[in-house]
């Protein structure tokens, strides 16, 4: 997709000017759209799929299922035991690093599907994102349970959600929600209801 | 009414009684004065305000009995208008000004006519006496129901929504600790000390349960002081979380919690933006539960009266509430407990006279304390019988042994206690059967369950000394199971005190008369011996026959007595009767507070597709599919929804026409063994699809029946699309993934949903082509090079796209999908381009409306998991050459059957008479109800485009039945006329999609 494509957010009805934000006292939310996220699809046990994607990234693949590598401009999310997100700083960057890809895995079994149309990433932080977050998932989002550099897929105000937490400061934690496009304005107007009662 | 005081950060400050401050309420229509620190029950007592309602059936006077949740006659209607919450208990809600109350069980004015029925009938309501009584004659029946149900229910619901707000929150802990007794703060302190995750509930706005009303001597530090200092330090603890004010209501598996935090009391105005109930949702690894005993009473003739409570309670309006109770009172009690209201009401200046069946002994340390204090105890006696009309006035007493003395004391207060009852709710929640300890003389937990541990008196262990060592040992086990090593907090020996044991007992067989032991339901001794005698013997039948443990109390006070009583009349042990089962919630959950936020505009997630806004800006209607919200037909001014649908229509068939079809699944299918996977699970063949080419594909479940549709299109060598059903998205793909990783793990294939990715529009009509040839870059649009059926890569406005050449509607169509970040450029381009051919952009209806003229199936509509691909005429799609799921089934004898019901159109006789959705059909007008059914209707619209109604329809055997004629039953009698005809109504040879 060129540049110049004009391009509309998921959150387009609750943009005021620019990016969607929301900024209380103790949480704040801002999205980040536009990302590039391209699905993997591979096998582990092949040692040629792990060497040609690290290779292509310049990262590591994570360490465990549900494991983050952070580059500088893009990340590596482990979803399911063959499957990973690969986030870039850019959806116009996501048409290159799919050749790159599939170039260097010509003839594996291997997937690599543009999804960033589909999603889009609302940051939560503050010293109340965990309060926050707990209104709408099951999941314990504690730094003791849900480590930084660690994710999850789960439900969050009824949206399908991958979670991930992002920094280490224990007084303001920041998380990304990675949320399926049709579902990210509900959700957004959920988390923003929800951070209004918390005081 | 006004807000609460000093905006009460709220219950946190002025808990404790505060007698300069005082407090203005209302109370059945009157006005009183209560101070802070005041329940609604304390500041009655205090008003001496005795009875407080009337008993459910019999409309007995009743005054406040309790302290706490158990409390049976003190229930009230708090607030007015939207936001009042019936069935309160005074007990449990804490004073504030403006707090407006209503005994729920006041009287009716038609309660005098109720009641001069029931003197006809001249009996005094047994169980069963309304389907005993009103049975004959029968047509009276609607008149007796009408005043019955005037009678009925306790409380009145709101008749406005509710304004509130209250939300919900998942929490997750280490420990669990449930009660802010005693023994629930040691063990949350020795949990809290390690550094484990803990958090701690408890009903009351204070700490401290049962210490609150009986202050003792704890590590050398009044209860009160040890009390501040264990919260204090719970405080300073960063992973502890205390919850006062906080009813743990549900236990479930696998220590899931459910608790409802009252943040400002009902009938209170709130503050903008506050939250009144929240519901926590906890997980917990362990949990104590700490959840402390209820007093039971005793039975005798009108025990029932007002002035008649139980023995804890009396200690706790004493000492919590310095509230004179009594200048005489009797204690009746078979426990040591008893003695500590004796002695609280000596204390408080009344003159006291101890009932006590149990024999006179050494161990009693209360002996010498009578002595000093001229408090006469009568051993080996018992209460026969309580008089009084408006409260007790004096108490019979008989004393056993020689002449069986009878005594008659005056009182004007009498506190019971027949020993206590560990609350074993959570414990029976979580599949716990209690065990009957004849010693302690009540039930206590038997069977250990996994991470839980009961403790001090809700573990029977009802002394100091236990519930502080309970506590810790409590806490350490739990910490241990959480991999934490504990440190023992410092703690001194508490010295135990010997107690004369407990003697039980539950009904005197020479007490006859009123003697109730449900006093909410009204259930009497005499009820369960009529149950008995009339031949029940399963406590739970008893239980439902005699309403016993039925009100909002769920009967914590009467139902082990009741149970007990029973047992005698049976001739059985206590366990051999057994108990009820216990079932959440504890104490009644407003509705709202279980809603939590799902109200209104969040009632349900509302998914949205890239053209939202659009559709808003161009007046769209919208309808809900799944929880996608589509626009269903888009009005112009004056229009009414049938004449827009018809001109959406009609345009869609002569000019040209636009929707958004993003909501429909989209399955990335990559790998080589994809064309296996396809043959597999749809029933015809993939072999031969080209990369370019489109086909429509049909998926059956094992059962053979119709679960999905949709085009899945060759996007290159070992790379597929398929779509599926808006609804069926979710379920396709996993229903594909199950396969896969279950049945096939061999096959090399990976799916990816793109839906939300690829942004949909279908363009179609007779001017499809020119239309989007205007903004279409790239690619040759002639029928030759782009033929139906087919896809391409392209460039739309700007942007890349996949164009398919498939419609739904059967005219010339280009589906088009994009990235949909970019999708409105695309959209607007397309709708700038038809306008001069007069585009209209379409809704559901419209396209439910054009399909149907071309009999194309809705699964889920048309079809309804019972239907094969046979029953809808589509033999063409089922594969004889390959394996599919669902192939075996549909070999089945029933399957075979040519009786099933099978897919027809329907034409009416009166062409412009559309048939009900739904209706059903059948052979013979005429036939008596209940007729038989042939049939029924599953879509039916006008068609403008024919000029006449049209309908599709599931019909026995419909397939050889083309051309007959049946009928449609409608509800109200109504019959019409319909002819069976091909399912196909428009453009049979399907001319006009290949143009």
């Amino acid at each position: 997709m060129s540049d110049s494509t004009l391009l509309q957010s998921p959150l387009i009805e609750l943009e005021k000017s620019g990016r969607f934000q929301w900024v209380g006292d103790t949480i704040e939310l801002h999205q980040s759209p536009f990302m590039g996220h391209i699905r993997i699809r591979g096998d582990l046990s092949s040692p040629l799929f792990v060497e040609k994607i690290e290779q292509a990234t310049a990262l590591p693949l994570p360490a465990s299922c549900g494991g983050v590598s952070f580059g500088e401009d893009l990340k590596i999310i482990w979803i399911s035991p063959e499957e990973w997100l690969l986030v870039l700083s850019s959806e116009s960057r996501v048409g290159s690093m799919i050749d790159r890809l599939k170039t260097r895995l010509e003839g594996e079994h291997i997937a690599f599907v543009d999804t960033s149309g589909g999603q889009t990433v609302i940051r939560v932080s503050g010293e109340n994102a965990i309060s926050l977050l707990s209104r709408g998932t099951t999941l314990d989002l504690h730094e003791s349970q849900f480590l930084v550099g660690s994710s999850a897929q789960s439900i969050l105000f009824g949206a399908t959600v991958l979670i991930v937490r992002v920094n280490s400061n224990h007084s303001t934690p920041l998380f990304e929600l990675y949320c399926r496009r049709s579902f990210a304005d509900d959700l957004a107007r959920r988390l923003i209801d929800s951070a209004q009662l918390i005081k | 009414m006004s807000t609460p005081n000093a905006t009460t950060s709220h219950l946190q400050e002025g808990l404790t009684v505060n007698s300069s401050r005082r407090l203005n309420f209302k109370f059945n229509g009157r006005s009183y004065q209560g101070v802070v620190g005041d329940t609604l029950a304390s500041a009655l007592l205090a008003n001496g305000v005795i009875v407080v309602g009337r008993s459910f059936k019999y409309r007995r006077r009743r005054g406040i009995v309790s302290d706490g949740a158990e409390e049976p006659n003190a229930i009230v209607q708090l607030g007015s208008g939207a936001t009042t919450v019936p069935n309160i208990r005074a007990t449990q809600v804490m004073l504030y000004e403006g707090l407006e109350a209503t005994s729920v069980n006041k009287g009716y004015s038609l309660d005098f006519d109720l009641r001069a029925i029931i003197r006809l009938a001249g009996r005094f309501m047994p169980p069963g006496f309304y389907y005993k009584t009103f049975m004959s004659p029968k047509k009276l029946w609607p008149f007796y129901e009408r005043l019955i149900r005037l009678s009925a229910g306790l409380g009145e619901i709101p008749k406005s929504p509710d304004p509130d707000l209250y939300d919900s929150i998942n929490a997750h802990c280490d420990i669990l600790v449930v009660g802010g007794g005693i023994a629930g703060l040691s063990a949350a302190l020795t949990a809290g000390l390690a550094g484990a995750r803990v958090i701690i509930t408890e009903q009351q706005p204070l700490w401290g349960g049962a210490l609150l009303g009986r202050p003792e001597t704890v590590v050398g530090l009044s209860s009160k002081k040890w009390i501040e200092q264990v919260i204090d330090r719970l405080k300073g603890m960063k992973e502890v979380k205390l919850l006062p004010n906080c009813c743990l209501f549900g236990a479930y598996d696998h220590h899931f919690y459910t608790a409802c935090e009252t943040r400002y009391p009902p009938g209170i105005t709130i503050p903008e933006g506050e939250v009144r109930e929240r519901v926590w949702k906890i997980r917990a690894r362990q949990v104590i539960h700490a959840t402390g005993a209820i007093e039971r009473p005793l039975l005798y003739k009108n025990n029932d009266l007002p002035g008649i409570m139980l023995a804890g309670a009396v200690s706790a309006y004493i000492n919590r509430w310095d509230i004179t109770l009594s200048r005489h009172a009797v204690v009746f009690t078979n426990n040591d407990s008893g003695y500590r209201a004796a002695c609280d009401l000596v204390r408080s200046g009344a003159s006291v006279v101890v009932v006590d069946p149990r024999a006179a002994s050494e161990t009693n340390r209360y002996a010498k304390w009578s002595d000093q204090n001229r408090v006469e105890i009568l051993n080996q006696s018992w209460i026969t019988e309580a008089r009084g009309t408006l409260r007790v006035r004096s108490v019979i007493v008989k004393r056993s042994g020689e002449g069986n003395q009878q005594f008659e004391f005056t009182c004007d207060l009498l506190a019971v206690s027949g020993g206590w009852n560990p609350v074993l709710h959570l414990y029976a929640y979580s599949g716990g059967k209690p065990l009957f300890d004849e010693q302690r003389g009540c039930f206590v937990p038997n069977a250990k369950i996994e991470g839980q541990q009961q403790i001090g008196a809700a573990n029977g262990s009802f002394s100091l000394a236990a519930c502080l060592n309970e506590g810790v040992e409590a806490g350490i086990h739990a910490l241990f199971e959480c991999g934490y090593s504990a440190s023992v907090p410092e703690t001194t020996e508490i010295e135990s005190v010997e107690e004369q044991p407990i003697l039980p007992f539950w009904r005197l067989a020479e007490s006859g008369g009123e003697q109730f032991i449900d006093l909410q339901n009204d259930t009497k001794v005499a009820d369960i011996e009529l149950a008995v005698a009339e031949g029940y013997r399963s406590i739970e039948h008893i239980k439902r026959y005699t309403l016993l443990g039925f009100g909002t109390d769920q009967g914590k006070m009467g139902n082990i007595v009741g149970m007990a009583v029973a047992a005698g009349l049976l001739k059985q042990t206590i366990p051999e009767t057994g108990t009820t089962t216990f079932r959440p919630p504890y104490t009644p959950v407003t509705f709202g507070a279980i809603a939590g936020r799902h109200v209104g505009p969040l009632f349900d997630t509302v998914r949205k597709t890239a053209f939202h806004s659009w559709h808003c800006s161009h007046g769209a209607e919208f309808e809900d599919v799944g929880q996608w919200r589509r626009p269903w037909y888009y009005p112009r001014e004056g229009e009414t929804m049938q004449q827009a649908v018809n001109r959406e229509c009609l345009t869609a068939r002569n000019q040209v026409a636009m929707i958004d079809a993003s909501t429909l699944g989209k399955i990335d299918i990559q790998g080589p063994d994809a064309v296996t996977f396809l043959d597999r699970i749809y029933t015809n063949g993939w072999g031969n699809l080209k990369p370019g080419r489109c086909r429509y594909g049909l998926m059956l479940g094992e059962d053979g029946m119709v679960m999905d549709d949709g085009v899945t299109t060759c996007l290159g060598p070992n790379h597929y699309l398929m779509t599926t059903t808006t609804g069926g998205a979710a379920r396709v793909l996993g229903w594909m993934e199950r396969w896969l990783q279950t049945e096939w793990p061999e096959l090399k294939v990976y799916f990816t949903s793109v839906t939300d990715h690829w942004a949909t529009i279908s363009v179609s009509g007779p001017f499809a082509r020119k239309t989007f040839e205007q903004v279409c870059e790239q690619v040759d649009l002639s029928s030759a090079s782009f033929p139906f059926l087919s896809f391409r890569e392209g460039v739309v406005a700007g942007v890349p796209t996949r164009i398919f050449r498939i419609s739904f509607s059967g005219e010339l169509g280009f589906e088009i999908n994009v990235n949909a970040n970019a999708a409105q450029g695309v959209w607007d381009a397309i709708w700038e381009a038809g306008q001069e051919y007069g585009i209209t952009a379409y809704g559901t209806e419209t396209m439910h409306v054009l399909r149907a003229e071309k009999g194309f199936i809705i699964v889920g509509q048309d079809t309804d998991g019972s239907v094969t691909p046979i029953d809808l005429g589509m033999n063409w799609i089922v594969s004889k050459k390959k394996d599919f799921i669902g192939r075996r089934s549909l070999a089945r004898a029933d399957t075979k059957r040519e009786d099933r019901k099978q897919l027809v159109g329907l034409l009416t006789s009166d062409p412009a008479r559309v048939l009900p959705e739904g209706a059903q059909l059948v052979a013979n007008p005429d036939e008596p109800l209940p007729a038989t059914m042939i049939g029924h209707v599953t879509s039916s619209y006008w068609s403008e485009n024919i000029g006449r109604s049209i309908a599709l329809a599931l019909v026995r055997g419909g397939h050889q039945k083309e051309g007959q004629r049946i009928y449609v039953r409608n509800r109200d009698g109504e019959t019409i006329a319909v002819n069976i005809s091909s399912s196909v109504f428009f453009d049979p040879e399907g001319e006009r999609q290949n143009v």
